[in-house]
């Protein structure tokens, strides 16, 4: 039986609360796959995840897959990659997982372009751990560990990753999976490091669905030209993430071409 | 002949360089010989000293006090007075004074640069040994030219006091364990060497690195030790052999991911050279107390194999064997060495052969399951990219699919068949020739019970002092049927190891094996000959 015949799903029961931003963000991803399967054969998918409610996905996703441990599945995601280039392993993180435990990974794989995708569940919470700060939570996320907000500031991962060499660095909403969709399908064929940041609300710990839908807006309606890096620095520098205030772009915001990691090892 | 020969100066002068240079001279005389290599971290300046001793008879170790101490700058002489003997030939530098002592012009090629041209000349000619001996060795050196002039004007200052005869055959290649490590790793179908730098494991990643084209490998150095075994699990899960090199520190922040590994049944070779901890420790010194640490690394039960060589030849066989059973088991086999045997030098034979044994693969019927349960408890090996199957693993609970579980009855199923694995694998590895080593005095009945490179000292002193050698070479599974044997009658059992609360003991122990003595070394040098013997004649 051909691959492509299957379902994209395992029939996993899908123990995700339900209107939660994940469902949005893995039938994007599907749909995504589902296109690509044209020109990539399902099998040289290879789906990884950290720790936490977006782990699951390698579950519920019928494709190869390694369920990896906190914030290190870029690392594993590399060695894959270097093992066997014809694959396309895609990286699915959370924040607390990524930007926390994993932030070394995540900094090097972006800085060696190795060739792999990274999609991030940003929830800004930690959710299977009950509702803990992560680092992208605003000063008035009252979390269970902070309950007067962090005392600290959020990162803002989108700088992050321009900065640390990424060559293709997007932000997608999951709840515009039809914009999101078209994220994933050129992140997974960019030759290189791909980062997409996704908008994900969590519906127990940290809804943003209302402050999404009001603030979010796409990038290619306002003109930007993700050629320039200048350019998608400002974009990317626009939303404070402790604002609700200010608008949030999503979309491409940068891409260029250079040697990956797998060529010049 | 039996004589030990101590070379001191500044690090950066050429020291190791001059001790490997004399070994490679006495292997091509037919001598067995051993040199001990002694440095502190760091890289120019302080005191550097390698401890050659060389015999007709093997040596695998050295004394503590010298015949003939070369001191190649001022501090050499203080740092080595200790160590002289009544009657200890003293070659100096001729801008230095000691009474009786030799004074040589110790040359630089260059500024702060390779005196070793210059020790070799007076080593050789205090020994009465040809030039024309140590000539290859130094036109083999960068600067030729200046380098010969300087190893002809040593030679020429130097007077001759020993005689020393051509002792036979050629013993073997000069060689560190270090180096055997690689080269099995090579012959055991390494696709993939991974590390981060920390000595005593990074002169393997140095060796790989220097040759990967012409092993065919990749070497690969990552973020931190974290990302290094990450990445070699990511390796293995799409098929290719990778083994990841680090010491006690770095290994810490792998035991998050050894778990991963026995959880997903990933094969993977971990080296793990000891040096003296506990935490930064004393880097580039010795011990052997990450044993109990490595033993039960990692959280939740799963299978492993923890294995020591001791030597060279042993070093080579068992790193290749390593990646063979980390693929047959799907399992970590780590392989425990330390700073003594990896940087020591040793006159070995190893032959190499290629030896790359097939893993149990998935014949390609039906639906693959990454987790089939088995008899044996091995799941058939398939690998992410082949046409019309679908691998998943994963540090979860699992199904035979890969696919997470939680409830009672699965969680069971699946420790069960890993735990059957654990059996699969503990009755191949107890059933091998080689679990245990027996030397020394064999019909003896006080018996020396070690295990690692402090078999070498063992080894040296056993028929001296009238001991069997016993030693476990692999700790886990732990041959204790065999060791029982080996002691068995025994009047005097005395554990050897360099760790300060008896770790080795312990483990005996836990094994139902209680030695009358244990004799522990743990100021970050191996037990020097001369020190055991005087040690075991008070027992
Ligand atoms: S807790 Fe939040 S992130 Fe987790 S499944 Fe529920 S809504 Fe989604």
């Amino acid at each position: 039986m051909a691959l492509a015949k299957r379902s994209l799903y395992t029939g996993a029961e899908i123990t995700w609360c339900r209107l939660c931003g994940n469902f949005g963000l893995m039938s994007a991803f599907a749909w995504a796959v589902e296109e690509l399967s044209e020109s990539i054969p399902l099998e040289k998918f290879v789906v990884l995840s950290g720790i936490g409610c977006h782990g699951k996905i390698v579950d519920y996703i019928n494709l190869n897959s390694f369920y990896s441990i906190h914030g290190r599945a870029p690392a594993t995601a590399t060695g894959i990659k270097l093992a066997n280039p014809e694959l396309y392993p895609v990286c699915f993180v959370g924040d607390g997982d990524i930007y926390a435990e994993g932030i070394s990974h995540l900094l090097f794989a972006a800085k060696r372009n190795t060739d792999i995708t990274v999609i991030v569940h940003d929830n800004r919470a930690y959710s299977l751990t009950t509702g803990q700060f992560t680092p992208t939570s605003p000063v008035i996320f009252r979390g269970k560990s902070t309950p007067e907000g962090p005392p600290e500031d959020p990162i803002n991962p989108v700088a992050l990753m321009l900065e640390a060499g990424a060559t293709f660095v997007a932000r997608g909403y999951a709840g515009y999976t039809d914009h999101l969709k078209e994220i994933i399908k050129q992140a997974i064929l960019h030759k290189g490091f791909s980062f997409v940041d996704v908008l994900q609300p969590c519906v127990v710990f940290y809804n943003t669905y209302e402050l999404y839908n009001r603030q979010v807006y796409k990038l290619e309606s306002a003109g930007h030209d993700p050629s320039s890096y200048e350019e998608a620095y400002r974009r990317a520098k626009e939303w404070d993430y402790n604002r609700e205030d200010v608008r949030i772009p999503i979309g491409v915001f940068y891409k260029t071409d250079k040697p990956t990691y797998e060529e010049r090892v | 002949m039996d004589k030990t020969i101590i070379i001191g100066g500044k690090a950066g002068a050429g020291i190791k360089e001059a001790g490997r240079m004399l070994l490679g001279v006495l292997a091509n005389l037919g001598y067995h010989a051993f040199g001990y290599v002694d440095y502190p971290s760091l890289i120019r300046g302080g005191h550097n000293f390698v401890s050659l001793r060389f015999s007709e008879k093997p040596v695998y170790s050295v004394d503590k006090k010298a015949d003939v101490i070369i001191a190649t700058d001022g501090r050499s002489i203080q740092a080595h007075l200790q160590d002289a003997k009544e009657d200890t030939v003293w070659v100096i530098n001729e801008k230095e004074k000691l009474e009786g002592a030799i004074q040589v012009p110790f040359k630089e090629v260059a500024p702060g640069f390779f005196k070793s041209s210059s020790v070799l000349g007076a080593v050789l000619k205090l020994f009465g040994i040809p030039l024309e001996e140590g000539l290859p060795f130094i036109l083999s050196l960068p600067e030729r030219e200046k380098n010969e002039q300087i190893y002809r004007d040593a030679y020429q200052a130097t007077p001759t006091v020993f005689e020393l005869k051509k002792a036979g055959e050629r013993k073997g290649d000069v060689l560190t364990g270090n180096e055997c490590i690689a080269l099995g790793a090579v012959d055991g179908g390494l696709e993939f060497y991974i590390a981060y730098p920390m000595t005593p494991a990074s002169p393997v990643l140095h060796y790989l690195a220097e040759r990967k084209g012409e092993f065919g490998i990749k070497v690969i150095h990552p973020e931190n030790e974290i990302g290094v075994i990450n990445m070699a699990v990511g390796v293995a899960f799409a098929g290719k052999r990778a083994m990841v090199g680090t010491s006690g520190g770095g290994f810490a922040l792998m035991t998050e991911t050894l778990s991963l590994i026995g959880m997903s049944e990933t094969p993977m070779v971990i080296y793990e050279a000891q040096r003296a901890g506990p935490s930064t420790g004393v880097p580039t010194y010795t011990g052997q107390s990450d044993l109990l640490f490595c033993m039960f690394a990692g959280h939740g039960d799963f299978p492993r194999v923890v294995l020591a060589p001791a030597t060279p030849e042993e070093a080579y066989r068992l790193t290749r064997d390593a990646l063979n059973i980390a693929w047959k088991f799907q399992v970590p086999v780590l392989i425990l060495g330390d700073k003594h045997l990896g940087e020591s030098y040793y006159l070995s034979k190893v032959r190499r052969e290629k030896l790359v044994e097939e893993p149990k693969l998935w014949e390609g019927n039906g639906e693959y399951k990454r987790y089939a349960v088995t008899e044996d408890g091995i799941s058939p090996l398939a690998f992410p990219g082949a046409e019309g199957i679908i691998v998943k693993g994963t540090s979860y609970e699992h199904d035979e699919r890969g696919i997470t579980v939680e409830d009672a009855l699965s969680v069971k199923k699946m420790q069960d068949k890993r735990l059957r694995k654990g059996e699969t694998l503990r009755e191949y590895i107890l059933s091998r020739e080689d679990t245990v080593a027996v030397g020394g005095v064999k019909g003896s009945d006080r018996v020396l019970i070690t295990w690692g490179s402090t078999e070498g000292t063992a080894l040296d002193v056993a028929e001296e002092m009238g001991f069997k050698v016993v030693r476990s070479v692999f700790l886990e599974p732990f041959p204790e049927e065999r060791l029982k044997q080996e002691i068995e009658g025994a009047n005097l059992v005395i554990s050897l190891e360099c760790s300060a609360s008896g770790q080795f003991e312990k483990l005996l122990k836990m094994h139902g094996i209680t030695p009358h003595r244990s004799l522990k070394k743990y100021d970050g040098r191996p037990f020097f000959r001369d020190e055991l013997i005087d040690i075991l004649r008070e027992v």
